[in-house]
């Protein structure tokens, strides 16, 4: 398992820092506009309505889901047929030592590297570094952040924390460019550098947005075309994929295509979207070798739960950041891990522990929207709920026991009379003449500092009216 | 790896023993947009790929097509282009344009990074999407249309479909391709503040010349 990057109890210290960032929650308020509305709906209206279509989406996926090791294994056959190879990765350590064990082996010194969240969740980039790789993130965000240091706060849109002056710092200082704050010149000086990278590149590693298990196809979406780069130029293309991401066909992949787009960025299909089956072989347009890692980690604990094996359905499309009014005003970098917002929250507690994640369960509102812009239903806020439930158990165990049998004392009417007396006993000694709280717990005298609460009655209501009063 | 392989199938495998297996295997056709019978797909294409802001051309002749890209390749002249096998294909004398318009064509892959531009064909076109289709069918037509800052596609305007449904049914026929992608607009990013800017890695301009002859 991998260490969170703070601790709980920094939480607030966090959302402290994003409730102070004005810059961060504008940037969020722009990206929240520019993926609700009109225009999302009509597109979809186009092929059959949104509910429409997400009830496929969400059968494509609980059909593979309900079979996985049969979907897993002809995914391994079909990309076997194409000539590539696949490599299972029980854990994050596992996907390292291969990667690392192959370079040795190919003799690789220079990878570029697609924007791929697995490889984020598991650390990848410092590790390789470790080994003596030099590993280049291409996306224009993921790069941004790298030359800081930093960590990504959005998963589509990573360094949109920074202003573009923040950007024209950070390049004048690392790449020695002179100072400029235009967003279309830092892309500009950012493509010549880079562009150097992918040519000697040896090797390309991406993630992967979906593998069809019938072809051994694996699909990537892009805007910028970094990953077509780093998939034809390297003769190398190592592609790291959670074992959720199988797709049975390519008439199931439709109805996930034509949703991620749209859920991720108002568009039907990105710039580009890539169908790799395999190598080119030896002296063909593209790599020679391809090479498929399949992680599990924390995925088939997931599986193994019925009240949470719908997050495996997940295509990381980011609707529900977009969604999320938590999300919008802390921003993701008060979440602990490279995952936020409310699939964030819930994969989080999930691959961490609801215990563990007692401070971060409670960065939701409940407000379902997330919910219903989810493009494969997964009832994020019904997990949470549960979640919660479950780290408070953990974290006091005794205490839903102790409810239980209070309110069971409480139901008798020995224990209701006696409730009722300590509760007018409490009651008087903390108002005052008025009906003001004068004495008592801060957070109640707060409270109670606008309102006046009536006096306690002397007889209680169930002794003043008998029985015979009520027939 | 291989103890790997079989810890995570038997986790799966015990995962899902209480599973009901009864999901449909077939879940039927996805829906479709539906256009009328005798429908312009030539029109739609256009309507869906310009607010990508790809660029559009209708060739009606060959002496049309040259006027065409003479007018595209003007920026390109005294620089080199790359040319894929089906853009040759279609149009057997592009040399000679090239030559008159000082346009030098890559001799070698060496040449490649070089390339102001990459001319090529494409496999088809979609309507529904604004989108045309490059595979790796023909030789240099991925690169061509991915490395150089321009990305010329000339498109038979029989090759335009409707929808991705019969994307993938003509691309799963016979000898079905390693690789294709689906282009619906120059390379483009909001990475900074949000703020939209073409050409980061792949072309920043290009051009869909369809062709009506």
């Amino acid at each position: 398992m991998n260490k969170m990057m703070f601790k709980p109890t920094d939480l607030d210290r966090a959302i402290d820092r994003g409730l102070e960032n004005v810059f961060l929650r504008n940037a969020m308020a722009l990206l929240t506009a520019f993926s609700g509305g009109a225009q999302r709906l009509e597109i979809m209206d186009e092929v059959g309505g949104f509910e429409n279509l997400r009830q496929r989406a969400r059968a494509s996926k609980d059909k593979v889901l309900n079979r996985l090791d049969y979907y897993l294994e002809k995914l391994e056959d079909s990309v076997q047929k194409a000539g590539g190879r696949v490599v299972w990765a029980d854990g994050p350590q596992d996907v390292i030592d291969y990667i690392v064990s192959l370079a040795r082996e190919k003799n690789v010194k220079s990878v570029v590297k697609g924007k791929s969240m697995v490889t984020e969740e598991i650390e990848l980039n410092p590790a390789l570094q470790r080994a003596g790789l030099e590993v280049l993130e291409t996306d224009l965000g993921e790069y941004i952040i790298q030359l800081a240091g930093e960590r990504p706060s959005h998963i589509v849109g990573p360094a949109l924390h920074k202003t573009k002056e923040e950007v024209a710092r950070l390049f004048e200082e690392k790449l020695g460019i002179p100072y400029t704050d235009d967003p279309a010149e830092l892309t500009m000086a950012a493509r010549r550098v880079l562009r150097g990278n992918f040519l000697r590149a040896d090797m390309g590693i991406t993630g992967a947005n979906f593998a069809v298990a019938e072809t051994g196809t694996i699909v990537l979406l892009e805007n910028e075309g970094n990953i077509r780069l780093s998939t034809t130029l390297p003769r190398i293309h190592v592609a790291v994929m959670g074992i959720e991401k199988v797709v049975a066909d390519f008439n199931d992949l439709q109805s996930l295509l034509k949703l991620l787009p749209i859920s991720t960025m108002n568009l039907r299909l990105p710039s580009y979207t890539s169908f790799i089956t395999g190598p080119a072989g030896s002296g063909g347009e593209g790599p020679e070798e391809f090479h498929l890692v399949l992680l599990d980690d924390f995925r088939t604990k997931i599986l193994a739960d019925p009240d949470f094996r719908q997050m495996l359905r997940c295509i990381r499309c980011g609707a529900c950041l977009n969604a999320c009014p938590v999300y919008a005003t802390i921003g993701g970098h008060a979440y602990p891990w490279v995952y936020s917002g409310p699939m964030g929250v819930v994969l989080t507690a999930l691959a961490k522990g609801p215990a563990e994640t007692k401070d971060l369960l409670q960065a939701c509102t409940i407000c379902r929207t997330c919910a219903e812009v989810c493009p494969v239903m997964i009832d994020l806020p019904g997990m949470i709920l549960k979640l919660r439930g479950q780290a408070v158990e953990k974290a006091s165990p005794l205490l839903p026991k102790s409810l239980a049998l209070a309110a069971r004392l409480y139901s008798t009417p020995l224990g209701y009379d006696s409730a009722g007396r300590l509760i007018k006993a409490a009651t008087r000694l903390a108002l005052d003449s008025e009906g003001g709280i004068q004495r008592g717990p801060e957070l109640i005298k707060d409270m109670g500092s606008n309102r006046c609460l009536p006096q306690p009655a002397d007889v209680p209501f169930h002794r003043a009216v008998s029985d015979e009063d009520l027939k | 790896m291989r103890d790997s392989r079989e810890i995570i199938l038997s986790r799966v495998r015990s995962a899902l023993i209480s599973e009901d297996t009864n999901m449909p295997e077939n879940l039927g056709p996805t829906p479709e947009e539906i256009l009328p019978q005798d429908a312009d797909l030539m029109a739609r294409f256009k309507e869906r790929w310009l607010p990508g802001t790809g660029i559009f051309h209708l060739a009606r002749s060959s002496k049309g097509l040259t006027m065409i890209l003479t007018k595209i390749l003007k920026p390109v002249a005294g620089k080199r282009v790359i040319v894929s096998e089906s853009f040759k294909n279609l149009m057997p004398d592009f040399e000679d344009l090239a030559g008159r318009i000082d346009v030098g064509i890559c001799e070698n892959v060496e040449e490649f990074p070089s390339a102001e531009a990459g001319l090529t064909g494409a496999e088809l076109a979609l309507a529904y999407s604004g989108t045309i289709v490059v595979t790796s069918g023909s030789e240099f037509e991925l690169t061509a249309s991915v490395l150089p800052p321009i990305h010329v596609a000339l498109i038979p305007r029989d090759k335009i479909k409707h929808h991705l449904g019969q994307a993938f049914d003509h691309l799963s026929k016979t000898n079905p391709p390693r690789a294709a992608v689906f282009i619906s607009g120059p390379s483009k990013t909001g990475d900074i503040q949000m703020t939209l800017v073409h050409g980061v890695h792949g072309p920043g301009e290009v051009h869909a010349v369809i062709l009506d002859y």
